[in-house]
């Protein structure tokens, strides 16, 4: 227990130096966009929440495979802790997402441009995932049902966007001109940053974990002195 | 530049948002402790009441 | 197979037994279309722009409708563990209950189209490639209805929950590509202009038949 304890610290103050590294490179190192200007140093942090909500969602599904093969409860924990989180960080990329679109657009949302859209509705999904979770009547349920509709729900993500990205003229020009000229040092701040958030996402994920599983032998230990 | 007050924004929402996270998580964790004392007080006291 | 029919012929048995449910959902599908008509008659609109939204969002609203008692009522009537005792596979019972309500929606949906061309005076397009369209979206429709039909049976405000949970997988997957195909058959396109689309809503309806067939069994073992 105490050395798990030393991990989670230890990840925690990781996550904590790598984002200050990557606030110092995304300020001060990047040189300012050509094109863009200033503002696209949304980029680094609006593109690292993204990244860390489908890793998320992503582990979601994974461990909703898991749980239904195993039935072990441990995975339906992780399932929820993930989805939690990634629900958290895709608010923060498509809140962030317009700020910057207004900016350089003019416009704070493109309803055409596939890769917001896509966003938005993997964010309905996991918010309706939720729901289902807060509506179910036993525990047991309540893991399966979600295993399923989280399951569901991000294998239709993927395979919407190849669909739909084939016949959709609006590319979203933004991600062209940013990744097209991306230069290296824009490319290695990205990086950082992605890997930053991952390390942060790890934490918040095993103390999440943590938190319901002691809530659970709470409310057993309630019920046994209650009863 | 008027831009930068997107800029500004954007990453205010953006470390407001997870130092928010962070802080429900520590405060749903300080909770649960609460909870433990509390528990570990009542257990205590039952006990105390049996061997008296 | 056989069982397959035998579930097949009984939900179609209860859903024509009686006589009021289905004159509702018909019902339901004439108020729809209408207050869309009600709704368009104060402000300057392009008929052929809006028709093929107002034609599946339609669909979509009436046809949830009779999607939500597929599983509750087995739930309700306390028949549910028959129905799990008795010598049939869980995939039978969703294939089962997948071909009742493809034929409940797919006629409540002729249903509503008759009701579409009535209030809105719009010139027919290709009815051939209009009704093929009709056919492949309601297959994917009712195949996932149905599996998310069986999971909101099991919450509590299950009314609720099922559009909550099935609009945006749905939506966005079936409802997106034949909403774009049908405006383009409003337009004066035929199927073969619209293959795309033909090819990603059937994409589509393998995928949530092989997902209600793959996980059927975990929403109702439970």
């Amino acid at each position: 227990m105490r050395f798990k304890i030393n991990i989670k610290d230890l990840i925690f103050g990781v996550a904590i130096i790598l984002i200050l590294i990557s606030i110092y490179l995304a300020f001060i190192y990047t040189p300012t966009h050509t094109t863009m200007g200033d503002v696209q140093r949304i980029f680094y942090f609006h593109v690292a929440s993204a990244w860390l909500s489908y890793l998320a969602f992503g582990v979601t599904f994974v461990t909703g495979i898991f749980y239904l093969k195993s039935k072990d409860f441990k995975w339906d924990k992780i399932a929820f802790a993930s989805a939690e989180i990634g629900i958290v960080f895709c608010t923060l990329a498509i809140t962030t997402g317009p700020l910057w679109g207004k900016a350089v657009w003019g416009a704070f949302w493109r309803w055409e441009d596939l890769k917001l859209f896509i966003t938005l509705v993997l964010w309905l999904i996991f918010i309706a995932y939720l729901a289902l979770r807060a509506n179910a009547k036993s525990k047991v349920s309540k893991a399966n049902l979600s295993a399923v509709f989280g399951i569901i729900g991000f294998i239709c993500v993927p395979l919407s966007f190849a669909a739909n990205r084939i016949w959709q003229q609006y590319h979203p020009t933004v991600i062209a001109t940013s990744e097209g000229s991306l230069q290296s040092s824009m490319g290695m701040a990205l990086g950082i940053s992605v890997i930053a958030f991952t390390f942060l996402y790890i934490y918040l994920l095993i103390s999440k974990v943590e938190i319901d599983t002691m809530r659970e032998i709470i409310e057993e230990i309630k019920q046994k002195v209650g009863g | 530049m008027s831009d930068l007050i997107y800029l500004y924004a954007a990453y205010t929402v953006i470390w407001a948002g997870v130092f928010l996270y962070v802080l429900k998580l520590h405060l749903a964790q300080r909770k649960l402790k609460q909870e433990t004392e509390m528990l570990k007080e009542i257990i205590d006291e039952k006990k105390n009441k049996k061997n008296l | 197979m056989n069982a397959i029919k035998t579930i097949f012929l009984k939900e179609i048995k209860i859903e024509f037994r009686n006589k009021q449910m289905i004159n509702n959902y018909l019902l339901l599908s004439v108020m729809i279309i209408a207050s869309f008509r009600f709704a368009f008659s104060i402000i300057d609109f392009s008929l052929l722009l809006i028709a093929s939204p107002i034609i599946w969002i339609t669909f979509f609203f009436s046809g949830m409708f009779s999607l939500s008692p597929t599983y509750k009522r087995e739930l309700e009537e306390g028949t549910c563990e028959g129905l799990l005792l008795a010598p049939i596979s869980n995939s039978s019972i969703y294939f089962g209950k997948f071909l009742s309500n493809f034929l409940v929606i797919l006629l409540l949906e002729l249903f509503s189209l008759l009701i579409f061309f009535v209030f809105f005076s719009i010139a027919t397009p290709d009815l051939v490639a209009l009704f093929i369209l009709i056919i492949i979206g309601t297959i994917g429709f009712a195949a996932l209805g149905n599996i998310i039909s069986a999971i909101s049976s099991n919450l509590s405000q299950s009314e609720v929950m099922l559009p909550v949970l099935l609009v945006p997988i749905l939506l966005f997957t079936i409802v997106i590509s034949a909403i774009s195909a049908t405006s383009k058959i409003f337009e004066g396109a035929h199927l073969f202009d619209v293959m795309q689309e033909v090819r990603f809503i059937l994409m589509f309806d393998v995928v949530f038949l092989a997902i209600g067939y793959l996980l059927i069994d975990y929403i109702l073992g439970d």
